[in-house]
């Protein structure tokens, strides 16, 4: 069996359980994205699959070998930090080279790979500066040289971009997906960014209390999030919950303080089946439609909703209004048109086909 | 209220702070200043009142005195103790100060917590039974028997553990992935970030074996393993009978003016590392 | 399961060595001639229970080796602190004169116990030294004879250790003083505090943990001190500065009654253990300013 594998793994500081049991696969060449709120216990499953933290009983196999007990070094993976990691007192090459001098490695065919790898990461120039020369992005790169020359089976990042400012962090995403797609290697990335995981991963690990919340791609997860969790950590600005009950009315309706929407078949339907009579609805705040200058909602597929608005942020191509629905606080973002509204209080419309319903009991999604 | 005679008095308190600042700064400095004054003036011109400051001539005779002592011998010894211990704190402090601070093994909590109570045993404690068993180790009179004793004191370990601790972990994570052993870690990546520490530590412990006077004292059976501050002891005046007490000042002074000087200039030098040392190593310590 | 790293061994161990056999050992040996008649030779000695703690209590030299010491302390504690406060306060400012002050004040404290005790039996010198020239000039008493009064040994042994190593507590001062954020004192003045009161409130109460520092360093030093004694005094006038360790001293290598030595410092010690574990326990209330 190829890729990685965790098998029940669990992991204790002291008394604490920090991962109560875990298992994952994740096949050769994959990019998988661990993503979650911070303490959720990503890290520390990196750096269990990495060989520095001990795992307290389960298994860890790569390319098929079980490595629980081996050493990092003898794993075949490297790693970026999010600190960069670079050795301070040593230049640019040497840094890069380090683990190749370590394992002897003729000296040629070290130069040959450094100077592969600065090539593939624009860092020719900078080989002879010491990583306090450098700015931040270019520091990034050298962590990454220092990986890529290694040619592992497998790469490890954690949160490596998160020291960097917005835009370059922006640009860096696009190069490591880049770098996945030259390299062809197994990439496991941490991040607590949902935007790093949607944007570069093949498929998202959504982590939250030690435990896997969700695996899938990018896609899945947004459109259908299993739970409650998933759902308000996914897309930006998180999905708005509101406290409803299922009522039978012409169609079934969702009705809590101050909104009332019908649903569609297909969710009527499975919500009849789970029985539940109490409901968390779930409203991504980029579904909701201002209504045109008619003052009626833009599209009739839109269910209409009272938004008391707060206040309007102006972004260019939409709007974010913070606004109350009945007492509750929400966030809507509205596409701009020319024929659009003011942005204030009043009638705005909410795409019911994308609606999301959670028991409010468990948080399952229905 | 006036704005100048505001600022006027603001020069006075200001004035009122540094000169009785800087009078007391040149008194602190004077003993030292007329202790090389008089170890250069002739021995007629040494015992006068009111005091002549200067010599008519300045005169090496009392430095000739002192040198009719082996002093040659007992620099020799100072230097050579100094810098075997340095060199071994350094070495073995360094050493266990980074399993202390970084590595995993039976007993490390146990062992450290000894290490630290052993800053509250007085070496005066052990005075006796080191004298004790030197003599049965056969040590008596030999530099080892002073050399030893000063390498295992706890204080090095304590300052190499805190400064360990202090250097970022995902450095020597990051080293381990790329390959390297323990050892690898601690040579090829802890040990040149720890040249701060290094120095730290180096001058702490020269200045303190240098100038370490008890245990020395007592193991000083000869001139083979007299150090310069025990040996210098023999030209303080007090211990003298009190015949010809006046060419023991002056020989006093020379020996003294000897030490002070090198003493001073390698204080200037370092002089930054020894104060920032004592405020880092004070404040934890 | 944990995994445990087998060559940390190799790191350890040559300090344990000689850790355990220069330090650990002659400690715990020192505890056990306590308990002995032992003198000096190769023979161990005969185990004669707590006599000699008896006799550290009844015998009137050895208590008076502690009173001695302790009256030692009582002078130059507040004399170290003072001073050394003093300096840093004055020394705690970036203009030249204040730098050359700060090397100053401090140069004492790397010189060794013999030059310090030479250069000031010069000065304390009765008819020509320069203390007595100096009082003279001021048209004070100047046939003073410092080091052979008994009332005034202790005060005189004590100026010298605050001379020699004043500039030490005042470079824990400094270090206190830097680690107080000037906003506080601009605060202070702002709020109306002249220089005096903004010391006295703000900066003072703020240098408690540097203080206790400073008080429990030079108490122990004290606790300890021998060698400008052995130089300059030799414990004397008769017995006036007979402290602790340089009773030891005598017991131990010019008498040879060591296991009667080895009692008395295993008393040293846990004076010294009192005060240290006082030191932690009063540090750790208060380490926001580490």
């Amino acid at each position: 069996m190829s890729g990685i594998v965790l098998k029940n793994v669990v992991k204790r500081f002291g008394d604490e359980t920090v991962i109560p049991e875990l298992s994952l696969s994740i096949a050769e060449g994959e990019f998988v994205v661990i993503v979650g709120p911070s303490g959720c216990g990503k890290s520390t499953t990196l750096r269990m699959i990495a060989g520095l933290e001990d795992v307290s009983s389960g298994s860890i196999h790569i390319a098929g070998r079980d490595v629980t007990w081996l050493q990092p070094k003898a794993r075949d993976i490297a790693m970026v930090f999010q600190s960069y990691a670079l050795y301070p007192h040593m230049n640019v090459a040497a840094n890069m080279s380090f683990s190749l001098r370590l394992s002897r490695t003729p000296k040629a065919e070290i130069r040959e790979r450094v100077r592969k790898a600065a090539e593939m990461l624009e860092l020719t120039e900078f080989l002879e500066r010491k990583p306090r020369d450098l700015s931040g992005g270019q520091r990034q790169r050298v962590a990454m040289g220092r990986s890529i020359v290694r040619d592992a089976y497998c790469f490890l990042f954690d949160e490596p971009l998160s020291n960097l400012d917005a835009k370059l962090r922006a640009s860096m995403r696009t190069e490591l997906s880049i770098l996945h797609k030259k390299l062809d290697r197994t990439m496991i990335y941490v991040t607590h960014d949902q935007i790093e995981a949607m944007t570069m991963a093949d498929r998202i690990v959504i982590m939250e209390k030690g435990r896997i919340q969700q695996i899938g791609t990018p896609r899945e997860v947004y459109n259908t999030p299993d739970n409650v969790f998933v759902a308000g950590f996914i897309g930006s600005p998180s999905m708005n919950f509101l406290d409803a009950e299922l009522v039978e009315e012409e169609m079934l309706t969702v009705r809590g303080d101050g909104f009332a929407f019908p649903l569609a078949p297909e969710l009527a339907a499975r919500a009849k089946a789970s029985r539940s009579s109490r409901v968390v609805v779930g409203l991504r705040p980029e579904h909701f439609a201002a209504t045109t200058t008619t003052g009626r909602a833009a599209d009739s597929t839109l269910a209409p909703v009272h938004l008391e608005v707060d206040v309007a942020e102006y972004i260019g191509s939409s709007q974010f209004l913070a606004a109350r629905i009945g007492s509750k606080q929400i966030a809507a973002a509205v596409e701009v048109g020319p024929d659009t509204l003011p942005m204030t209080s009043g009638e705005y419309g909410f795409d019911t086909n994308r609606l999301y319903l959670f028991d409010s009991d468990t948080g399952e999604s229905i | 209220m006036n704005p100048n005679s505001t600022r006027y008095g603001r020069y006075l308190i200001r004035l009122l702070i540094i000169v009785p600042g800087f009078i007391f700064t040149v008194l602190w400095f004077l003993p030292l200043l007329w202790i090389i004054l008089t170890s250069l003036k002739p021995t007629a011109e040494i015992l006068t009142n009111p005091p002549q400051w200067l010599p008519s001539a300045f005169s090496l005779e009392h430095y000739g005195r002192v040198l009719e002592k082996p002093v040659g011998q007992w620099t020799i010894n100072s230097l050579y103790i100094a810098i075997i211990s340095t060199i071994l704190t350094l070495v073995l402090g360094a050493a266990a100060g980074y399993a202390f601070a970084r590595l995993r093994f039976f007993g490390r909590d146990i062992l450290f917590w000894l290490v630290l109570a052993s800053f509250m045993m007085p070496f005066e404690v052990m005075l006796i039974p080191l004298y004790r068993m030197m003599g049965d180790f056969g040590l008596v009179g030999t530099r080892w028997s002073i050399i030893l004793p000063s390498v295992a004191g706890p204080f090095s370990v304590y300052l190499f553990r805190q400064f360990f601790l202090s250097i970022p972990r995902d450095l020597e994570d990051a080293a381990a992935i790329d390959g390297a052993g323990v050892w690898a870690r601690f040579v090829l990546v802890v040990l040149p970030l720890s040249v701060p520490a290094c120095t730290a530590v180096g001058i702490l412990a020269f200045a303190e074996n240098f100038n370490q006077y008890i245990w020395p004292l007592i193991m000083s059976t000869s001139d083979a393993v007299m150090t310069l501050p025990v040996g210098f002891g023999q030209f303080a005046p007090s211990l003298q009978g009190s015949t010809n007490i006046t060419q023991y000042y002056g020989m006093g002074a020379a020996a003294a003016t000897l030490l002070i000087i090198p003493s001073l200039i390698v204080f200037l030098i370092l002089q930054r590392f020894f104060m920032d040392n004592i405020i880092t190593s004070g404040m934890k310590g | 399961m944990r995994r445990v790293n087998p060559f940390a061994y190799t790191f350890v161990i040559p300090f344990l060595i000689v850790f355990a056999i220069f330090r650990i050992y002659p400690f715990l040996l020192g505890i056990l001639t306590s308990f002995t008649d032992a003198r000096v030779g190769p023979r161990p000695g005969n185990f004669i229970g707590l006599e000699n703690y008896i006799d550290v209590i009844n015998n009137s030299e050895v208590r008076r080796a502690f009173i001695v010491t302790f009256q030692y302390s009582l002078i130059v504690v507040p004399m170290s602190f003072f001073i050394g406060l003093a300096m840093a306060v004055y020394v705690d400012r970036k203009l030249p004169t204040h730098t050359i002050s700060r090397l100053v004040f401090f140069a004492p404290f790397v010189l060794t116990a013999t030059i310090v005790a030479i250069v000031w039996n010069w000065m304390f010198q009765t008819q020509f030294g320069l203390v007595n020239v100096g009082l003279g000039m001021l048209g004070l008493p100047d046939r003073i004879a410092w080091l052979k009064e008994p009332d005034l040994i202790l005060p005189v042994i004590a100026f010298i250790t605050t001379w020699w190593q004043a500039g030490f507590a005042m470079v824990i001062f400094l270090g206190g003083l830097q680690n107080i954020p000037g906003e506080l004192i601009e605060a202070a003045r702002i709020d109306g505090a002249n220089p005096w009161q903004t010391f006295w409130r703000v900066t003072f109460p703020l240098l408690l943990p540097v203080s206790t520092l400073v008080i429990t360093i030079t108490l122990i030093e004290a606790m300890r001190v021998f060698s400008l004694i052995h130089i300059i005094t030799r414990g004397g006038p008769s017995d006036h500065s007979t402290t602790v360790v340089f009773y030891v001293f005598q017991e131990g290598f010019v008498r040879f009654e060591q296991g009667m030595a080895a009692a008395v410092g295993v008393v040293l010690f846990l004076v010294i253990m009192v005060l240290t574990v006082l030191r932690f326990t009063l540090l750790r209330g208060d380490q926001s300013y580490f």
